[in-house]
């Protein structure tokens, strides 16, 4: 089958995507809609280059799986053909997260709300995902769901706008919450349950290069039936937790260690418990005012 | 016998906390007031036990100079262990 | 400028300064060859002794220098290894030899800049392994490799006991006793090795003699049949070889020392190739007596086109027709000169059964 290319600037990085299946080149032409398409030509540099296609005939074919290809090589374990798009997402985030250490990158969700960055860091499952989007559909803008990119000469945040992946209750959560959010496929029996992408609002994805600063840091728990609740975190402990979530935080050394000590130093930091998604819009709302 | 820093060591205050950290081991460690200050005197000048002893027995006398002299063998130790600081008889 | 994607790579390493003509496509190419092949921090570090590196278009530029980072962190990271394996060492009165890319380090071979490892190699007197190996779980460290058959794999056959990973910082050490397998068909005999040891630190750190540090590479190269790292390999071998040219009788002694360790073979190719790919300098009288350890043209023709191939660096746009054959054939033939038949073929098969096999998860 012959291979389809696009090429994508996603945030600050110029990024490649080269599919012969159907549903990837569909779902990144539906959630990248908004996104400017650049032309492949000499004067062009991209960073990365990615390749979603089946292996070779046994497991292509017969056993119907699909492989991420980075620059020609992969380092993953082929996935069942049906998550091909997703595993276009997942290998973004590796190639960013192995090559990239001219910023400091955190595992955290990031938005924006008049000049100001909320930073929602947490383990899987948190709920940290289903609040930046909630967040993000109710007027706040989308840096990222995932990633938070710190330049560390400026210790702004970078926007890095991508379909947030929503889990689960949280696709039918959203869903009702915003009438304007647009899905993608959903991928049900990944190994975190079933799973979905949320199109980036129109207005995150054009301001995508409109950077901001931190001004707070929040740890976000889901507990079902919690009363909604804000209580101030230590800041020495802030960035400790923060640099355990970071993907390249021990290669950045001292200049790692003082950005974000810098970021924490100029930001609130909170640890957050809700079960309630509309108390918690409130309380981040009325927080921003 | 001198204890030093390490060049790939920086530490700071941050909020009501304080960290430090080294390139060597790649970790950030949280310190207490008593760490904290012990590292910045050896910062300012790699000195030896009892120079440092005294100078912190000065600082922290609540409880008694039996209990700055075990802290701070704790803390010298704790900041061996995480790569903060060396003990070295060279002349600096 | 006028260069085939195929050896962009390889000009750019010969001589950076032409980078500076490369389009940003072709520099889009060149940094992919080079952090495919590992040298992409090795380049930097030949730009930036030519003060060439603020000359570099920025979009390749932050990759540079990203690159940069890694490897100046990995080496401080390697200070701190190095550190806590001497602590070990100091129980046992035994000088502490590091080998490959640990040994540039504590040397401060030109080739440690930019280079990156994944574990660190020690050489130590075969009688007194079990002794290192004990110090060192003793020091946090634990074997890997638990398998029965891997444990004798490595302990009756190999030339280094199974690697050993410490318990806090998962970093690993790989404990040596030769350079060779016991089973490879010509073993060097790791006395000679020990007895020319040269001490590099005032503290216990001590490295090869540079021409056994050639020797080594060339061999570990030479006898290897995985060439993920071929062409970064092959580039040390012409950082050490145009390093160690400076020192008085290098060469003889080199020449000499191969055949004390009957690696003649191994050097001839180190030679051969570090003068094809990256014209090293290595002088014609020593060229002329390599070539002698090495009378058969046919063969020669046949190892070129084998080795012209697997050397390349490792990235599709530098692949040309039987590079994935060549590879192939090499990886059969390492494993042939490491191992009698007897052993080889049950250890390929079991190999071959654990890949086909293998459980599937996912990342």
């Amino acid at each position: 089958m012959k291979s389809k290319g696009i090429v994508l600037q996603i945030g600050p990085f110029t990024v490649s995507l080269e599919s012969s299946i159907d549903s990837v080149i569909e779902s990144v032409n539906k959630l990248y809609a908004d996104y400017v398409l650049l032309e492949d030509n000499s004067s062009l540099f991209i960073d990365f280059y990615i390749k979603i296609d089946r292996p070779n005939l046994f497991r292509g074919y017969i056993q119907s799986q699909v492989q991420c290809y980075v620059d020609g090589k992969t380092p993953f374990k082929p996935l069942p053909l049906s998550q091909a798009y997703p595993f276009f997402e997942w290998g973004l985030n590796w190639i960013i997260a192995s090559h990239v250490h001219y910023y400091l990158l955190v595992h955290a969700a990031v938005i924006e709300k008049n000049g100001d960055v909320l930073i929602l860091c947490g383990q899987p499952g948190a709920g940290k995902s289903t609040l930046c989007a909630a967040l993000a559909s109710k007027g706040w803008r989308l840096f990222s769901d995932e990633m938070a990119i710190i330049d560390l000469e400026s210790n702004e945040l970078v926007p890095f706008v991508r379909p947030v992946s929503l889990k689960n209750k949280a696709i039918n959560l959203i869903g009702d919450l915003s009438s304007d959010a647009v899905f993608g496929e959903s991928y049900p029996e990944t190994t975190k349950g079933t799973l979905s992408h949320m199109k980036p609002m129109k207005d995150s994805v054009l301001r995508g290069n409109e950077r901001a600063f931190c001004k707070w840091v929040v740890f976000p728990q889901y507990k079902p039936e919690a009363e909604t609740s804000l209580r101030s975190f230590p800041k020495g402990e802030t960035v400790i937790e923060l640099a355990k979530n970071s993907f390249n935080y021990n290669l950045l050394g001292k200049q790692g260690f003082n950005s974000l000590c810098n970021l924490v130093e100029r930001s609130q930091c909170y640890k957050f418990e809700y079960s309630n998604l509309n108390e918690a819009i409130s309380l981040f709302d009325e927080l921003s005012s | 016998m001198k204890f030093f820093v390490y060049q790939e060591v920086v530490c700071r205050q941050i909020g009501e906390d304080y960290l430090a950290y080294s390139d060597l081991t790649s970790e950030t460690i949280s310190l207490s007031y008593f760490a904290y200050a012990t590292l910045n005197y050896l910062i300012t000048e790699p000195m030896n036990h009892s120079k440092l002893l005294a100078l912190l027995e000065k600082f922290f006398n609540e409880g008694g100079n039996d209990r700055v002299s075990m802290e701070l063998k704790v803390t010298l130790n704790k900041l061996i262990e995480h790569g903060v600081i060396y003990q070295s008889s060279e002349v600096c | 400028m006028n260069i085939k994607p195929s050896n962009l790579l390889v000009s750019g390493i010969i001589n950076p300064a032409i980078t500076l003509k490369f389009t940003l496509k072709q520099w889009d190419l060149f940094i992919r060859q080079a952090r495919r092949s590992g040298v992409l921090a090795r380049f930097s570090y030949m730009l930036e002794e030519k003060e060439l590196l603020e000359k570099v278009p920025k979009e390749a530029l932050i990759h540079i220098k990203s690159s940069q980072t890694y490897a100046k962190q990995m080496a401080i990271s390697l200070q701190w290894e190095i550190q806590c394996i001497q602590k070990v060492f100091d129980q046992l009165e035994l000088p502490l030899v590091f080998l490959k890319g640990t040994a540039y380090t504590v040397a401060h071979n030109v080739v440690a800049a930019g280079r990156f490892f994944s574990d660190v190699d020690i050489l130590v007197p075969e009688d007194r392994i079990v002794e290192v190996e004990r110090a060192l779980i003793h020091g946090g460290w634990k074997s890997t490799h638990l398998d029965a058959y891997d444990q004798r794999f490595y302990r009756e056959w190999m030339h280094e006991i199974p690697p050993m990973e410490h318990v806090k910082r998962h970093t690993s050490i790989d404990v040596h006793h030769n350079i060779l397998p016991k089973t490879s068909r010509f073993c060097p005999n790791p006395a000679l090795l020990l007895a020319n040891i040269v001490k590099v630190s005032d503290k216990n750190a001590w490295v090869l003699s540079p021409e056994d540090r050639v020797i080594h590479s060339a061999t570990h190269l030479f006898h290897e049949g995985e060439f993920d790292h071929g062409f970064r390999d092959l580039s040390d071998l012409d950082l050490l070889l145009k390093e160690f040219n400076t020192i008085e009788l290098f060469w003889e002694n080199l020449i000499n020392r191969a055949g004390e360790l009957d690696q003649q073979l191994p050097l001839y190719y180190a030679l051969r190739y570090t003068s094809l790919f990256f014209q090293t300098p290595v002088p014609n009288f020593v060229l002329s007596v390599s070539k002698q350890w090495f009378p058969n043209k046919v063969h020669e023709v046949s190892m070129d086109w084998l080795f012209c191939r697997a050397l390349m660096p490792n990235h599709p746009s530098c692949e040309i027709f039987g590079t994935g054959f060549a590879r192939w054939v090499l990886y059969i033939r390492s494993h042939w000169i490491k191992m009698p038949f007897f052993l080889l073929v049950p250890h390929l098969c079991r190999k071959g059964w654990l890949r086909l096999f293998e459980q599937e998860e996912q990342d």
